[in-house]
């Protein structure tokens, strides 16, 4: 009977797109460039505060015109600094990305069953223009390079500079064409003593490599710092500019901690037309959560993946990342070993997901990153019932059925004027199928119908209109006890009088 | 009379600010704390205070700085399990009856509670990031009609403590390393910090006796913070500050020699 169909959807608009990081792409000549949307994956070992920063790139420009700047605590050694297969991010991505959940209802008039399938689907993001700018030529005073290494496909140099013009007027002179607002971050960063890692791409090199494509560059370094430099990004850019952090640690979920850390909206019906759509849909919910929290950091997945935790995601996107994918962006505290809980390695580890829409109003600070013991499960997840397919509606159990979805696909629509910005008058005709049902319906049987049947939700969610009456309550039991207490100290004290 | 005579209890005022912000942070910031976990917490505060009393022929009114303290933790502590808040609650109230030095508490109850069950647990945390800076302006006009309701006298300490801190931040952010205001200030929006130094750090049964070193006493709290946060990274410096710092106030009082700070209604003005 029990039937699980898995549909995946390819939809060509809303692959997900492995982007740049938070440093500045520059360029030698005035071209075309973007600055995407960023994705990061951070691993951080809290007890030996080793860092492991994997920066994906989709540089779509002319390779030779390439160049990145990021500023880092430390001057990086050569082992340090690694490529990574490009593939580690569409494994994360795909594993932890908001997910579409779909249920089938049950013939009212057979027995209770359930039939489930999932597809998913990834987000895409907005593209910022990046607006470049000239810069003087100068002596390149207080400029050092710490040292020089050839990675993969990549130039690498690593600045420490004592003079911020010094160190504009380098850059620009070796072809990194820097804005001319970069000067009031790099100012800081240079008396913070932070090092600039500088990379570009050696064509020759990438040329051997037969690649069509960057790799993502990998940086480790061992500092009590655990943030991410985004400022440097901003000075290119007045727009609002999309990060993805996977972080991955050894107790708890990451939240930023000097913004707010939300959630986003999950575990809410929606109506089933928004599985064509899911991409559309998902960039609304959260470009509206965003407009109402424009400074917090929002948790999209933040999952407890402890080698012994058997459920590693509810529905699952992907297969949840393996042992060997863990070790190649830098998780060093496992062991790899067979156990019997699905899982090919040992050890404590907390994936977290955060996406953040940042820009230099609401952003006045790097992001700052703290490691609590929130082993808490969490995941973004919009669910789709299927109502049943009904050939013979001669069962009494069918108007009481057809009533039940009617009232679901309004709730649906309520929800999704809720969290989107789409309306709900846009989608009239939803429910109106089910309306004019109910109508055909009532006509043929020409009867009194009982509307008095209970909802029973197989999968029931936490709808948000329990609280008040437990607010009251709440409130009621807390003056009580005030009034108590008032009363009991008047008493002390006139007994004292 | 009588009612603006219960009304001046400054400890039913204190109960009324920390008891809107934790119904805001409940309700409109969606913290992990759910209201199963609030009745825990003044159930085993106020029972665990209601032993004492009657251990130890205390006055009922009590009571109150117990609820307080449920407050400032509720407010402050996160934990994943209901054993942690109520270990918590527990260390929090005994505390103020064991670890005592002639008739003053040498930490301050929930400070010691919430650094205590983070050493002890690892399973609890802060959580500096539970507040936004949209909620900032609750915070704000809370702190403020707190400020115009009792003695500004007291809250000296917090005032003390934030101006170092702040002095010492746009001293090194802005006019060292060249960050514009907003970043400075925007440190300045930490819910926790604000807390900490309007109803904590401003408890009297914990500072120094003498005004003069208790205002160097705070700005050494300042200082100390202000180093850890920004050298170490450690974004509940303060917390951490208050707690190693605490069992100093006895010795800071032999020094001087003024007669001891007594307890009554209206001068128990900081989450105990």
């Amino acid at each position: 009977m029990k039937k699980i169909k898995l549909l995946v959807i390819a939809m060509t608009a809303c692959t997900i797109s492995a982007q740049a990081f938070c440093g500045f792409y520059v360029a030698k000549a005035d071209g075309k460039l973007f600055n995407k949307s960023s994705q990061v994956i951070m691993v951080r070992n809290s007890s030996n505060q080793k860092n492991t920063i994997t920066m994906a790139n989709d540089y779509e420009g002319d390779f030779k015109e390439f160049a990145m700047v990021v500023p880092v605590p430390v001057v990086l050694q050569e082992n340090d600094i690694k490529v990574v297969r490009k593939d580690l991010f569409e494994r994360f991505d795909g594993y932890s990305a908001p997910r579409l959940a779909e249920y089938y209802d049950q013939n009212p008039c057979w027995e209770n069953r359930v039939f489930k399938s999932m597809l998913f689907n990834s987000e895409s993001y907005n593209l910022n223009d990046v607006i470049m700018e000239k810069a003087d030529k100068n002596k390149y005073e207080g400029v050092t390079v710490e040292a020089e290494y050839e990675i993969g496909e990549y130039d690498i140099l690593i600045l420490s500079a004592t003079e911020s013009s010094g160190l504009k007027n380098w850059l620009t002179d070796n072809g990194y064409k820097i804005p001319e607002k970069a000067n009031e971050v790099l100012i800081p960063y240079i008396k913070d003593d932070m090092k600039f890692f500088l990379a570009k791409v050696n064509t020759k090199r990438l040329n051997n490599r037969r690649g069509k494509y960057l790799s993502p560059l990998q940086i480790s370094f061992t500092h009590k710092k655990f943030m991410l430099p985004i400022r440097l990004g901003m000075a290119n850019s007045n727009g609002n500019q999309d990060l993805i952090v996977y972080a991955l640690t050894q107790n708890g979920r990451v939240e930023t901690s000097n913004y707010r850390t939300k959630v986003m909206p999950s575990n809410t019906d929606v109506p089933l037309f928004v599985r064509d759509v899911f991409g559309d849909f998902y960039k609304s919910v959260f470009s509206k959560a965003w407009t109402n929290n424009k400074s917090s950091a929002f948790v999209e997945y933040s999952w407890d993946l402890d080698g012994k935790n058997f459920t590693k995601c509810d529905p699952c996107n992907t297969t949840p990342p393996e042992a060997q994918e863990l070790s190649n962006v830098g998780v060093d505290w496992l062991r790899t070993t067979r156990n019997s809980w699905g899982a090919n390695y040992s050890g404590k580890l907390h994936f977290t997901r955060l996406h953040i829409r940042y820009n230099r109003k609401t952003y006045p600070q790097d992001l700052a990153f703290i490691e609590t013991k929130n082993k808490e499960n969490f995941q973004c997840r919009y669910v789709l019932r299927n109502p049943a397919k009904i050939n013979d509606e001669s069962c009494d159990k069918v108007l009481p059925y057809y009533q039940k979805v009617l009232d679901r696909r309004n709730i649906e629509l309520d929800n999704l004027e809720d969290i989107t910005w789409w309306e709900r008058e846009w989608y009239s005709a939803y429910p109106k199928k089910y309306e004019n049902k109910i109508t055909r319906l009532k006509a043929q049987q020409n009867q009194k119908e009982d509307e008095n049947e209970d909802e029973n939700n197989l999968f029931p969610v936490f709808p948000s209109g329990t609280i008040p009456p437990i607010i009251l309550s709440f409130l009621i039991g807390l003056s009580l006890i005030g009034i108590a207490l008032i009363a009991l100290h008047n008493k002390q004290q006139t007994l004292k009088l | 009379m009588n009612l603006i005579l219960k009304l001046k209890n400054p400890r039913i005022f204190q109960i009324i600010f920390l008891g809107s912000f934790l119904i805001f942070g409940l309700f409109f910031l969606e913290w992990k704390i759910n209201l199963f976990v609030v009745s825990i917490m003044f159930f085993t505060v106020t029972g665990t205070q209601f032993l004492a009393i009657k251990k130890l022929n205390l006055p009922y009114a009590s009571l109150l700085s117990a609820i307080i303290s449920g407050l400032g933790l509720l407010l402050l502590l996160r934990a994943n399990s209901i054993k942690t808040y109520i270990l918590a609650a527990i260390i929090t109230i005994a505390s103020k009856f064991i670890i005592k030095h002639n008739g003053k508490h040498i930490f301050n109850p929930v400070n010691f509670g919430i650094i205590l069950t983070i050493m002890l647990t690892g399973d609890a945390w802060i959580s500096p990031g539970q507040w936004g800076s949209s909620s900032l302006y609750i915070l704000i006009i809370g702190i403020f009609s707190w400020l115009v309701l009792i003695e500004v006298k007291q809250l000296i300490t917090g005032i003390v403590f934030l101006s170092t801190l702040f002095i010492l931040e746009t001293v090194y952010l802005n006019l060292y390393l060249g960050w514009p205001m907003d970043f400075v200030l925007h440190k300045f929006t930490s819910g926790s910090l604000l807390l900490f130094s309007f109803f904590m750090i401003t408890d009297p049964r914990t500072t120094p006796n003498n005004s003069t070193i208790r205002a160097i006493w705070s700005s050494v709290v300042g200082l100390l913070s202000f180093y850890l946060m920004e050298f170490h990274y450690l974004s509940s410096a303060p917390f951490w500050v208050l707690f190693f710092i605490s069992p100093l106030t006895p010795f800071l009082n032999k020094i001087n020699s003024t007669p001891s700070f007594q307890w009554t209604y209206n001068n128990q003005k900081s989450i105990q």
